[in-house]
């Protein structure tokens, strides 16, 4: 097949759809990637627990490969048969070997404290519009 | 050439479903499956953690507490298990006392 100069610039966009199509096939876009949702959590806090008995609050500034991070304005708790311990820490480098689970979304507790307090605020709303 | 890499375990049939986790270090955990890499960190949303006894560590209690949408890192993941379909019994290996 002879091809001319004039066909080279569509050969070119058909070999890039061919890329873009194995992409496609090969990540899923509905599927929630794990690093892509720790990325999204940079400068806001979160908690993480560790293998043991530790769990820290903190904000995050950024991680790494192997999820090693660097946390700011941190509370360390350590969760013992006594109690728990609370150390607060200014900011810190945390190795990422012992972290068991990155949790992002909300804090358990105070999460659900603060969706009643939303709900009683949305009340409190509607009846002043209902007076007004 | 050995070709296209296949993982042992296919988790994209169960995304969107219930799964059942357990970590190293002894935290069991349930939520519903959201996301995972090659590495088998997991996105789990609703998660929850079944707290375990203070005196024994090993057995898990009733108590629970809600964690919301978490990363397990596929470091601490030892076991991954579809809840639905699964149900748990007593062991049948145990010896009753006296024999």
């Amino acid at each position: 097949m002879l091809l001319s100069i004039d066909d080279v610039p569509c050969l070119l966009i058909a070999l890039s759809v061919d890329v873009e199509a194995e992409i496609m096939a090969n990540t899923n876009p509905s599927q929630l990637l794990p690093s892509e949702l720790i990325d999204r959590c940079i400068g806001s806090k979160i908690w993480v627990i560790m293998k043991g008995d530790k769990e820290l609050v903190g904000t995050l500034r950024g991680f790494d490969v192997y999820v090693n991070m660097v946390l700011e304005d941190v509370t360390e708790y350590e969760i013992t048969a006594e109690g728990r311990r609370i150390t607060k820490l200014d900011q810190i480098l945390l190795n990422g070997n012992n972290i068991a689970i990155v949790n992002t979304g909300g804090f358990s507790n105070f999460s659900l404290q603060y969706s009643w307090f939303l709900v009683v605020l949305l009340i409190q709303n509607e009846s002043t519009w209902m007076l007004a | 050439m050995s070709g296209r890499k296949e993982t042992v375990l296919d988790l994209a049939k169960f995304v969107d479903k219930g799964v059942q986790v357990k970590l190293t270090g002894g935290r069991q955990v349930t939520g519903t499956l959201k996301g995972y890499d090659q590495l088998l960190n997991l996105v789990l949303d609703e998660a929850v953690e079944f707290l375990r006894d203070a005196d024994d560590p090993l057995k898990t209690t009733d108590q629970t507490r809600r964690l919301g949408l978490i990363v397990c890192r596929g470091t601490a993941v030892m076991l991954v298990s579809p809840t639905d379909g699964t149900d748990e019994i007593a062991n049948p290996f145990v010896q009753p006392d006296g024999t």
